[in-house]
């Protein structure tokens, strides 16, 4: 199947190439300059840098590992422009008569610089075939106010259009209609399951650590499959190769200290390797251990903490080899230990975490062909201990309850980058990924029963996908992305192919303006099961079995891009996009009603009860459309973003098969987020969000339902004792429709102001904010209230009922202290 | 200056902390209406002696709207309702029983006998809410072919004593959506002696005791995926504890009835109990229930009755 894919590509490219060479190109012989874009100083790989000719659109990106390659016409000299965002942009004049390698270093874009400004004039939305695509640099996440200051990259997505946040302070996407669950999270090529900490309040993700961060919610190029909504895309910085750096901050919840440096006395070349190790925890629990220690008198503790570890080291084997092994670990934990009974001692442990690891090897076959392979490793688990001791009249019982879930990974990729041409980019490759899942094991003991058992139920299964895709430029007017990828999955009782067309096209109308269109289908073999929109570690990856399809969806979308010039020149790095998408998604899976993962298997009921039992199929649409104005240089940057959309599912078993809105369609979603350079020593930020309220079934009713049997006497009004014929009451509630309640609207401003200064040695920023700035209290869930009886409410035997709305967060100023040498 | 001016703003900002509480009331006006519904329960089967329906006023939740009807007994029947029930070519008035407020609408199947594969119309009118009609189709009977019986002696909670086991098994007739409930009792006939009165000898008395099979929950069963198959239930268990050594077993009877019921019925009781399992998990998703009442809440529900009986001592 690989073979006949990249005979069918290269015949195609081969065949596209003959017929797609401009003609003042083809008269001379090609050459080809290849080589590696880094950050000055750092030595960072830099990634998405624009090569290009300078003045035509003849041009390149660098991929993951900051390589690129372009072939041109020789000739006598060249001009070259490498050039991204927040790094001034070089120009380079070139003998170009042979092939050749160079290597580029960029240095990093100081603030209120010309130059800088300047260097940003080639980055441009309308000359590229990708759409629905954001990238976020990480210098503007750590600008942007946050929650309590942890800065985090989801959140920080969550203010992009198309990307909606779940409920208030939560850091799960939904992307155009679609859960947090059909989202892949990619860091260093190892999927990431659960990116919430403290129950969805932070992500897992530490800034410090990273280097880039891309979101796609539509238009996905053939290279990327396995959800249905979206792909975001992590990589962790490679480490200093240059010196020793650091940075850190001491936040109000949680510290982090990231260091960076070379590891080899060499700097370049073959041997040099660098590391980079960053750390977060917080400490939570370390200042409330005493506290409750002195309530105990030593007898009981508990807390709760998480951390998170990046480690990364890259070694250079040679002029064309390149090794990288990366990893993340982290962490929550809550426990309680009871000692205070003396006859009961009660031990309790809730635990989940991460830990993925990457192993990458790069290797230059020539200077037109770039491989990459991945060795990857992902576990995600979820532990629940509890011990209870029971001491009476010397006898003792005991009773021990073990509970986990989790899935684990093993993954092999390989992915070859391919640059016959300036017009085509050719990018194939192979992924298998063996998943091992735990929805549920649990062992339980019980001294008194004399009862031990243990129910381990492993699924074992195998996913993969092989690909090929080609970025086209036959002219000046048109960019074109095409691919395709097979994706594969093998269960013990089923088996799935599953072609996955994509295709992406720009047609540039003007220099600066060009409108776009995307198709993509996506399959989705692995399922969250999840009913609270909040990120809980209870949340289970399931896979796809005999009675549980593959998630499918299809989107198109449709919009423009436009680069506003001042000019002709693209100097106030002001862009617009408009995008319009139509999604629908196929056997989405959601629990039954009343079900949720508490009964997935309850350890004392003697009924065992597969997963696919509380879990029910159905489809979904959601439509849209999206505005971005973006402004991305000078003193003043930020954006404004909106969102217009509806999103309804329909599931034969639930809402009685009627279609319904679910809980995070929302009609309307804005953002406005503002970053002021006010002088080179302070910042000040801030972002105002607006959502309509989520959909929510609200009890309308409550009634006595009754059936036949368990009959009881009664004594009617008559005072006759007399045998009831029904029995069985119990109350039942009336919901009306599913989700046909609005919660009111979601709104806030965030603000943040930062003090920067140089000191000897390092430099140093405080920063001041203050998140819900206005107070005001957002809705988070609701609930039922009965009022007792009072003069507002005169009838003896019906209390009166009323709605309570629960918020979490009213303002909270937070302050902490950044550094970095 | 410029970072004292703005310090300045930054501590502004931070006094601002609005100290209201999290936790506010919702203003009513924001709250969805619904109309004021009535209550309907009326099951019938051709075994009943009586026809019964509850003809009830839900409990208030939102605001006081279905408490402006007046202060209702949640317990009784809603006065002066007119009941009627029809089979399509007859139609019964059914009258209210146990007083002016009755405690249910009823009269005896003799008068109304119910017949399997008819269709039968309730309509309910009263002074406080819409009139509601429901209709359902009384199933036919469906043999249980056999009952499998098991039991198992040992502790349990420390104390000895047996534990029995029943499972019915019926052919489920193919081609038609059926639904079913089991239930059954273990009726254990024991001697043992009792002491009468002071200083007469004791003598062996016999005594019938009966113990409800539980389910687990799991007796409510459908034909989905099984249709036309020979259908086993869920094991019901009754426990029985041997406290009393002086006591001597002399007959054990297992009597397992299966009902063949509509599937309003089903639908009805598997999604109450349903929204009863989850109504202490916040998590769950909520569970909405159907009802066959038109304008109304509640069931209009039909079951047939087989009952088996097997001598297992």
């Amino acid at each position: 199947m690989k073979h006949f894919l990249l005979v069918a590509l290269l015949s195609w490219l081969k065949l596209h190439a003959a017929y797609s060479q401009p003609k003042p190109l083809g008269t001379a012989l090609p050459i080809t300059i290849s080589g590696y874009v880094r950050e000055a100083g750092s030595q960072e790989a830099l990634i998405g840098v624009n090569v290009y000719r300078t003045g035509t659109s003849v041009g390149t990106t660098t991929n993951t590992y900051g390589f690129y390659s372009l072939t041109l016409p020789a000739q006598d000299s060249l001009q070259l422009t490498y050039s991204i965002v927040g790094y001034e942009s070089q120009q380079l004049t070139i003998a170009a008569q042979k092939s050749g390698s160079i290597n580029v270093a960029l240095m990093a874009g100081k603030l209120l610089n010309e130059v800088v400004v300047r260097s940003r004039a080639d980055e441009k939305v309308s000359d590229s075939p990708q759409m629905s695509q954001i990238d976020l640099p990480i210098s503007q996440i750590k600008k942007i106010p946050a929650l309590l200051g942890e800065k985090d990259v989801l959140k920080v997505l969550q203010l992009m259009p198309g990307v909606q946040k779940g409920s208030e302070g939560q850091s799960g996407l939904y992307v155009r209609g679609g859960g947090p669950d059909q989202n892949l999270i990619v860091l260093d090529d190892a999927v990431v399951y659960n990116a919430s900490h403290l129950f969805g309040f932070f992500s897992v993700f530490n800034g410090d650590a990273l280097k880039s961060v891309e979101l796609t919610k539509g238009g996905f190029p053939a290279r990327f499959g396995g959800r249905l909504s979206s792909v975001i895309d992590l990589n962790m910085k490679d480490g200093n190769k240059e010196k020793l750096h650091g940075e850190g901050g001491i936040g109000l919840i949680a510290s982090r200290l990231t260091l960076e440096g070379p590891l080899t006395k060499k700097k370049s070349g073959p041997g040099a390797t660098s590391f980079l190790l960053s750390g977060r925890r917080t400490y939570l629990d370390v200042l409330a251990a005493p506290l409750i220690a002195a309530e105990t008198d030593g007898k009981t503790s508990a807390g709760y903490y998480f951390y998170d570890l990046n480690a990364k080291v890259n070694t250079e084997l040679g002029p064309k080899d390149k090794l990288y092994l990366s990893g993340y670990f982290g962490r929550d934990r809550f426990f309680a230990d009871d000692n205070s009974s003396e006859t009961q001692t009660t031990k309790v442990g809730i635990g989940w975490g991460n830990a993925t690891g990457t192993l990458r090897w790069n290797h230059l076959f020539s200077d037109k062909v770039f491989g990459n392979a991945s060795l990857i490793f992902s576990n995600y688990d979820f532990s629940i201990s509890a011990d209870n001791k029971d001491t009476f009249n010397d006898r003792t019982t005991e009773f021990n309850l073990r509970y986990t879930s989790g899935i684990r990974d093993f993954g092999i990729k390989y992915d070859l980058d391919i640059y016959p041409n300036p017009q085509h980019s050719l990018k194939v490759g192979v992924q298998a990924t063996a998943h091992r899942f735990t929805p549920s094991a649990v062992v339980l003991k019980n001294t008194e029963l004399n009862e031990s058992r243990l129910e381990v139920d492993k699924i074992d299964v195998l996913e993969s996908g092989i690909y090929a895709e080609d970025t086209w430029k036959p002219n000046v007017h048109w960019r074109v992305n095409g691919g395709l990828r097979f994706s594969t999955f093998l269960h013990d009782a089923v088996t799935y192919v599953r072609p996955e067309p994509r295709l992406a096209a720009a047609y540039m109308i003007k220099p600066d303006l060009s409108v776009k269109a995307s198709y993509a289908l996506m399959n989705q073999y692995v399922h969250l099961l999840s009913n609270t929109g909040i990120g809980l570690p209870t949340d289970l990856w399931v896979p796809t079995t005999d009675r549980v399809r593959p998630q499918q969806s299809q989107q198109v979308a449709l919009g423009m891009a436009k680069d506003f010039t001042n000019g002709g020149s693209f100097t106030n790095g002001l862009t617009l996009t408009v995008e319009g998408y139509y999604k629908r998604m196929d056997n989405i899976i959601n629990y039954k009603e009343g079900a949720s993962f508490l009964l997935i298997e309850d350890p004392t009921s003697a009924q065992r009860v597969r997963w696919e039992d509380n879990v029910t199929s159905g489809r979904g649409w959601s439509y849209g459309a999206e505005v971005l104005l973006q402004k991305k240089v000078g003193r003043f940057s930020g954006w404004v973003g909106y969102t217009l959309s509806w999103t309804q599912w329909q599931f034969a078993e639930l809402n009685g098969g009627k279609p319904f809105f679910p809980r995070y369609d929302r009609r309307h979603d804005a953002s406005v987020v503002g970053i002021y350079e006010v002088s080179p020593r302070i910042s000040l930020s801030g972002t105002w969000v607006y959502g309509t309220g989520q959909a929510l079934t609200l009890p309308q009713a409550t009634y006595v339902a009754y059936s036949p049997g368990s009959p009881a006497y009664s004594y009617g009004q008559n005072g006759v004792q007399m045998l009831l014929p029904y029995g069985n009451a119990q109350t039942a509630t009336e919901y009306g429709e599913k989700n046909s309640f609005r919660a009111e609207p979601y709104h806030r401003f965030d603000v943040a102001v930062q003090f920067h200064k140089k000191m000897k040695r390092h430099e140093r920023t405080w920063e001041f904010s203050a998140y819900n700035a206005y107070n005001r209290r957002n809705p988070f869930f609701y609930q039922l209230a009965t009022l007792p009886q009072s003069s507002t409410n005169p009838q003896p035997d019906l209390p009166r009922t009323i709605l309570k709305r629960y918020s979490v967060f009213p303002i909270v100023p937070s302050v902490s202290y950044n550094f970095k040498f | 200056m410029k970072t004292i001016s703005y310090s300045t703003l930054v501590v502004t900002l931070l006094t601002l902390l609005g100290c209201g509480s999290l936790v506010q009331e919702v203003d009513p006006g924001n709250l969805p209406t619904a109309t004021p519904k009535m209550v309907v329960h009326c099951f019938i089967s051709p075994q009943d002696t009586l026809l019964a329906v509850y003809v009830q006023a839900p409990r208030a939740v939102l605001g006081t709207k279905f408490t402006d009807n007046g202060g209702f007994y949640l317990t009784y029947s809603l006065q002066g309702s007119v009941v009627t029930l029809s089979d399509g070519t007859r139609t019964v008035q059914l009258p209210g029983v146990g007083g002016t407020i009755p405690l249910y609408y009823g009269i005896d199947t003799r008068q109304f006998p119910i017949v399997a594969g008819r269709t039968y119309t309730l309509t309910v009118s009263n002074a406080y809410f819409p009139t509601v009609t429901a209709q359902c189709t009384v199933p036919k009977a469906v043999k249980p072919t056999e009952i499998r019986a098991d039991s198992l002696s040992g502790r349990a909670n420390g104390l000895p004593g047996t534990t029995y086991y029943g499972r019915l098994v019926w052919q489920d007739a193919a081609g038609e959506a059926n639904y079913y409930q089991v239930s059954g009792n273990l009726i254990k006939t024991v001697t043992r002696p009792i002491y009468t009165t002071p200083n007469v000898p004791t003598r062996d008395t016999t005594l019938t005791n009966m113990y409800p099979l539980s389910f687990n929950g799991v007796n409510l069963i459908t034909d989905q995926n099984v249709d036309g198959q020979r259908l086993i239930s869920a094991r019901g268990e009754a426990r029985e504890f041997n406290y009393n050594s002086l006591e001597r077993t002399i007959g054990l009877v297992f009597t397992m009835t299966l009902s063949n019921i509509d599937e309003n019925y089903y639908r009805y009781r598997e999604t109450v109990d349903r929204q009863g399992d989850a109504d202490e998990n916040p998590f769950a998703e909520p569970v909405l229930v159907p009802s066959n009442i038109q304008g109304g809440y509640g069931c209009f529900g039909a079951y047939n009755q087989s009952t088996l009986t097997v001598k297992v001592k």
